[in-house]
């Protein structure tokens, strides 16, 4: 168990700039998720830390200790791998004993490490299987079970639902979610999925381009991006343009498309009136409401998409830009109808817009 | 990745000795020696007496030959080998690679029981009275291309067949159902996405075939030559090292031209065909 | 679907290379049985004379199998260990000068073997007298290389390399990993690339010819040598029994490997 601190981490690949003057410090036992696109930095972030990317700018300390001219193979670190990694030629049991084998622990306590593991996993019996053998969950589990029972430092994850399908990921996210909270080791889990790293994470690191653009709680980030790019990874579909009308306090006033509507709970210090910002609020904060409650606007239904769980609706006519809405319950509007819906000022964010 | 090339140099480091030491020293050698000896006397003869260009000639028209012959027969067994569902398939592999694996002086004997004037051929021939006499197909250049045809036909059919087995079936699907018919298909979709093999095929099959030794030495007999059997007559017979390095270089010239221009016209090729793999 | 893609012709013409291919082999094994010295069809007969006639005959064939032997076995394991390695160091990361790398390794394959064949002639002789049998293993050596290299290189194109990623994370050093995870992995594809190339230093006559001494022959040549002075079918004997040899070979192969390894391009 330990502390991992990143600092000014930087590695470029010729020209190209892939991980840009990194800094994280992540506590003893806690889970952090490296959230972004493809390209974002993130694996290569990933693999800085265990040690397969060598030759980066910066430092990068376990519990103090610098790591930069330690090889991966002495860094005790539990790496999950995307494609599993699996050693094919080796069924399950060698595959997890291998690590426990590379420590020269004898035969005896390997074999009740692997026993124990399996039973964490939830693989008991499946020893003599080949992965070939085995089911995609299976094998993943495996592959969790290999990481874990060396009892490294740091525990790696490289988008470890991926490759799952809908159900499965839901029952391993509980599952990695469970054994991380029992075994108290500290993790950093890369993904591209928002819904992942805000259910698993203890913090979420939101990635681009190969800096940070936000670290915090999953709460925060989710529903308090700190810039656009972040807003619209994490799913904020809405982004609409207009002016700061008057800032005072914890509330701004803007007008959008001539609209006027108020914003609470936020900092409005930095806030002038006649800046130009762009206003965001997530799909399935807006709610349906009658005309006078506080932030509702009227505007026409340009189309309605039945998702199961939620509709999906666009409205035109409130702001220049297409209004999206996620309703609950449907309530059989139709293309062409009048729709009005309030906009809850304590969900709505502005971002400055910085080229006027 | 310094550190990683750095690996990599390492590793290489034993072979590129190795080939150095044993493969490219010595050839650079014995060329700047063969030159300070005797300078291009050797090769101005080569190139001035037509004795020795038409070995040259025929060396090359056999090639081709063999070549062309080898595409025609091998480029419809490998479609048959691509495309088969039969478990035949596994057998013909085995049929196309294992003469592979039997020494070029086996099969030339082979071919040398066959088409003899007392071989198997003419004696079949002359039981059924389709010949008077018996045909004279050993030590002409006939036996030397059925040879190297034997002996080479198995490339083409590997190169191709691997070709289009990666050229996904759909394709030809989508075609028939745009109202191609097969042999519209076939011109206009199969054949040019499967040219990177055609082309490696007979690539392979030409060089092989104007470097081949053993098979128009048994086939040819002693008066067909190609430039091969002339450098091991030279060396052997004349003890003329000088003409038998000329001749090797000559050729072996021949041969870097040949690929390189080739290389370009694939690379071309290449260019324009991307697609057609299966995903 | 059926195979009414392959039209008729497709498959006459099949049918006739595959008659094709055969034709000499089967001629061969044929006539080693035959009574008399000349071949004839319909034979007349049945003798096992001629493969006695291979222990017998002045021509010394046993010497020729085992000296053909020994040089294939030292080429082949020299050249797995070079090969092998060359390969390796070419596969696991791409950079710069790569694919010249991997040129250079199979260029002997574009070198008329009887240009090599003589060059190495000539610089045998200028360095004084020198055992045939070396002579003829570095040439083998070399000439071998190229196959070896590109089987392997063909045999790791396929290799997942994170493999030894999670090997190194789990605190194996790069020797461990290599004889853990990397070699058994390859190992089939390897052994069935070192058997080719067995086989290719084994059939090889030009080499052979040109550097052979008189206390070191190899087989194929011995052969040759035999066929100068008579045509008589204990060449069909020895030859079948090398068929036989290579056919034993290959269907091991597809067995245990498959014939893939021959369609890569």
């Amino acid at each position: 168990m330990a502390s991992l601190v990143l600092k000014n981490l930087t590695k470029k690949f010729g020209n190209f700039t892939a991980v840009d003057n990194i800094n994280l410090e992540v506590n003893n036992g806690e889970m952090v998720a490296l959230l972004g696109g493809s390209g974002c930095g993130k694996t290569t972030t990933l693999r800085m830390i265990a040690g397969f990317t060598d030759q980066y700018e910066g430092s990068i300390q376990v519990d103090g200790r610098e790591m930069n001219h330690i090889p991966a193979y002495k860094r005790n670190m539990g790496v999950f791998f995307q494609n599993y990694a699996l050693f094919p030629h080796m069924n399950t049991f060698d595959n997890i004993a291998f690590g426990l084998k590379m420590q020269k622990l004898p035969k005896g306590i390997i074999k009740e490490k692997v026993q124990n593991i399996l039973e964490l996993v939830k693989m008991t019996g499946m020893e003599k299987r080949h992965p070939r053998e085995l089911s995609g969950g299976q094998q993943q589990r495996v592959a969790l079970a290999r990481a874990l029972v060396t009892e490294p430092t740091v525990l790696l994850l490289d988008e470890p639902l991926s490759n799952l399908d809908a159900k499965l990921r839901v029952e391993m996210q509980l599952e990695i979610k469970r054994i991380q909270r029992e075994l108290g080791i500290t993790t950093i889990i890369v993904t591209h999925d928002q819904e992942e790293a805000v259910s698993l994470a203890d913090r979420v690191v939101v990635m681009n381009a190969g800096e940070i653009l936000q670290v915090g709680k999953p709460r925060e980030v989710f529903d308090r991006p700190a810039n656009m790019f972040v807003a619209d990874f994490m799913g904020f579909s809405n982004f609409i343009s207009g002016k700061v009308k008057n800032a005072d306090g914890s509330m701004v006033r803007v007008i959008c498309s001539e609209k006027e509507l108020i914003i609470n709970e936020m900092n409005s210090a930095g806030f002038t009136p006649g800046d130009s910002i762009t206003m965001s609020i997530r799909p399935e904060n807006i709610v349906l409401a009658d005309k006078n409650s506080e932030n509702a606007l009227t505007g026409t239904v340009k189309s309605v998409t039945y998702k199961g769980t939620i509709t999906r609706v666009e409205i035109n006519d409130i702001f220049a830009e297409t209004v999206f809405v996620n309703i609950h319950d449907y309530e059989g509007y139709e293309v062409g109808d009048e729709i009005t819906v309030a906009f809850p000022s304590q969900k709505l964010i502005i971002y400055k817009n910085l080229l006027n | 990745m310094t550190k990683q090339k750095k690996q990599a140099l390492l590793l290489a480091l034993p072979t590129v000795l190795a080939l150095l030491a044993f493969f490219v020293i010595p050839m650079v050698y014995i060329l700047m020696i063969t030159l300070k000896a005797d300078g291009m006397k050797y090769f101005q003869k080569f190139f001035t007496d037509t004795m020795y260009l038409g070995i040259l000639k025929t060396t090359i028209v056999v090639s081709l030959k063999v070549t062309v012959i080898a595409l025609f027969l091998g480029y419809p067994t490998a479609y048959f080998i691509a495309r088969t569902k039969s478990k035949m398939k596994s057998v013909l592999m085995i049929v196309i690679i294992f003469p592979f694996l039997v020494s070029a002086v086996v099969r030339s004997y082979g071919w040398m029981v066959i088409l003899g004037n007392k071989g198997l051929l003419n004696q079949l021939l002359l039981a059924i009275g389709l010949i008077q006499k018996p045909l004279v197909i050993l030590n002409t250049s006939t036996a030397v291309i059925i040879g190297l045809v034997h002996l080479l036909i198995p490339y083409m059919i590997l190169s191709i067949t691997s070709v289009i087995q990666s050229i996904d079936q759909n394709i030809e699907d989508a075609a028939y159902s745009l109202s191609a018919s097969p042999i519209q298909t076939f011109l206009r979709v199969i054949f040019p996405l499967s040219s990177p093999g055609v082309i490696s095929g007979c690539i392979l099959v030409f060089t092989m075939s104007m470097t081949s030794y053993v098979t128009p030495k048994l086939l040819g007999g002693s008066r067909f030559r190609m430039m091969s059997t002339m450098v091991s007559q030279e060396v052997n017979v004349n003890f003329n090292w000088g003409l038998a390095s000329a001749i090797s270089y000559i050729l072996l010239f021949t041969i870097l031209i040949i690929l390189l221009i080739t290389t370009y016209a694939t690379a071309s090729v290449n260019n324009k065909v991307g697609g057609g793999k299966s995903v | 679907m059926s195979d009414n893609r392959i039209g008729w012709l497709s498959k006459i013409i099949t049918i006739f290379v595959f008659m094709f291919l055969l034709a000499p082999l089967v001629v061969i094994i044929l006539a080693s049985f035959s009574p008399t010295p000349l071949v004839v069809f319909p034979p007349k007969g049945f003798s096992l004379k001629w493969y006695g006639n291979i222990f017998t005959s002045s021509t010394n064939f046993s010497s020729g199998f085992i000296n053909s032997i020994e040089v294939a076995v030292i080429a082949t394991a020299i050249d797995v260990l070079l090969g092998v390695t060359a390969a390796l160091s070419v596969s696991r990361y791409q950079f710069k000068g790569r694919e010249l790398l991997i040129s250079f390794f199979t260029s002997p394959m574009y070198v008329p073997s009887i240009a090599f064949a003589f060059v190495l002639l000539q610089v045998f002789s200028q360095i004084g007298s020198f055992p045939g049998m070396l002579k003829i293993l570095l040439g083998h050596m070399i000439i071998i290389m190229p196959y070896i290299v590109r089987n392997t290189l063909s045999v790791l194109s396929g290799f997942d390399w994170t493999l030894e990623d999670a090997a190194a994370s789990l605190g194996a050093s790069p020797v461990k990993t290599f004889s853990k995870v990397t070699l058994p992995l390859i190992k089939p594809g390897v052994v069935a690339g070192a058997m080719l190339s067995f086989l290719y230093s084994f059939d090889e006559a030009v080499l052979s010819s040109l550097l052979s001494s008189p206390k070191f022959v190899t087989l194929p040549i011995r052969i040759m040598n035999y066929m100068e002075f008579s045509f008589d079918p204990t060449l069909a004997a020895i030859s079948t029994v090398l068929i036989l040899m290579s056919l034993l070979l290959i269907i091991l192969l597809e067995k245990f490997i498959g014939l893939d390894m021959f369609l890569s391009n």
